[in-house]
């Protein structure tokens, strides 16, 4: 029984050793890179993640994450799963997630998400809207009338 | 039914007639022996490919290298053909990207396998390749218009348009997807003087993804509108001159491929 159970596990770690085999996921949308010398004008849209280092003007629209650098400068009104601002956006931000403004970030306009972080440093001038988060009403602090 | 289409000036080698016999030989050998025709100055690649087509031919190999390859696609792309690829010189990138052998005998044997793949076909003006094109703008700055939704202007040392691309050119966080339907654009950006010294093997060898501060961007069509009168490279052929319209296809291509493909 014994020489049965040691050749079932040495099998089952050989299955284990082939699925953690490193491989290439080409189903994970690949990243967007807008570099420090370039200029957009128009509609970025795209699937995965964006980084922003350049210059955007027009609308910046992903479900994944927005990376703005520190030498970015984006004039449009930006869309994402989750947006992280190190440089400067004069627009209305829309996050689904989480939305962070880094102590170099700039930001002037509305800004509607989910949960919102804002260094000490940063700039930002307009109005933040939070989504409301979905739950059953009740809470674990005790109210002061039940203690009584 | 199989049609090899033979370029002897692809032949980087000494003895192209012994190369010739050796691969009659081992077709024949492999029993996937046909038709074959030698590309001459009286019939060029797109005469003997218009004539395979017309001879209802279903799998055409072409026997010679990417300038090659890339002219028999102007025809016989969107015909439903099985296409195969023998590389006659070692600086084949369309044979690394297929993952076919450097030598004739593991070539032969990879077209007897017969392991097909779809491929994407993308057009530039009008010519067609399947593997990615590059450009070098020191001086001037770049006007790009793509899928008809964003223009870039940017001021870059050089770009490509991948859409399948060798292992060895590779970065490690860029995958070219041959039959994703996209391109992937980079652009390189310009470099301080010291990035541009340590840079400077892989500027050379227009690896622009691997370099600092490159943009990534992802199309099924583009226009390169400046600056004009660039020359376009598939490798070191040149395939086509700015302005330009690059688009993937509708149709896709079945290629034989090899078993050390990159995709």
């Amino acid at each position: 029984m014994r020489i049965f159970k040691n050749s079932k596990q040495s099998n089952l770690s050989h299955m284990t050793a082939v699925k953690h085999s490193p491989e290439i996921d080409s189903s994970v949308a690949a990243e967007t890179i807008v570099g420090h010398s370039v200029k957009l004008e128009g509609d970025l849209v795209a699937e995965g993640d964006i980084k922003v280092d350049g210059i955007v003007s027009g609308k910046v629209k992903t479900t994944k994450s927005l990376f703005v650098g520190p030498t970015a400068k984006i004039e449009a009104d930006v869309e994402a799963g989750s947006v992280t601002v190190a440089g400067v956006i004069r627009g209305n931000v829309k996050a689904a997630d989480l939305m962070v403004i880094l102590q170099t970030g700039n930001v002037t306009g509305d800004i509607v998400c989910s949960a919102i972080a804002i260094e000490e440093g940063a700039y930002f001038v307009g109005k933040c809207t939070m989504n409301e988060k979905k739950g059953n009403g009740k809470t674990s602090v005790p109210l002061p009338d039940e203690d009584e | 039914m199989y049609y090899y289409l033979i370029d002897p000036k692809s032949y980087d080698g000494k003895n192209f007639e012994f190369e010739q016999s050796r691969l009659l030989s081992l077709l024949n050998e492999y029993q996937v022996a046909g038709e074959a025709a030698r590309v001459t100055p009286i019939r060029g690649v797109k005469d003997l490919v218009a004539t395979a087509v017309s001879h209802g031919v279903k799998t055409l190999v072409v026997v010679g290298g990417d300038e090659t390859f890339s002219r028999a696609l102007s025809v016989f792309h969107g015909k439903p053909i099985t296409v195969g690829f023998i590389p006659l010189n070692s600086k084949s990138e369309i044979a690394k990207i297929l993952g076919m052998p450097q030598t004739l005998d593991a070539c032969v044997a990879a077209i007897a396998k017969r392991l097909v793949n779809s491929f994407d076909i993308v057009r530039v003006s009008d010519a067609f390749f399947i593997s990615s094109l590059s450009f070098e703008s020191p001086e001037k700055e770049c006007h790009l218009f793509i899928d008809e939704s964003f223009k870039i202007h940017a001021k870059v040392l050089g770009g490509k348009i991948i859409n399948a691309q060798e292992a060895a050119g590779r970065s490690a966080n860029i995958f070219s997807d041959p039959g994703d339907g996209r391109l992937e654009v980079i652009l390189a950006g310009k470099l301080s003087w010291f990035s541009a010294w340590r840079y400077r093997r892989k500027f050379t060898a227009k690896q622009f993804e691997a370099l600092p501060g490159r943009s990534v961007l992802h199309a099924k069509s583009l226009r390169i509108l400046a600056p004009e009168g660039m020359p376009l490279y598939m490798g070191e052929y040149l395939i086509a001159r700015t302005p330009a319209s690059i688009s993937v296809m509708d149709e896709k291509l079945r290629i034989v491929v090899g078993k050390n493909r990159v995709f």
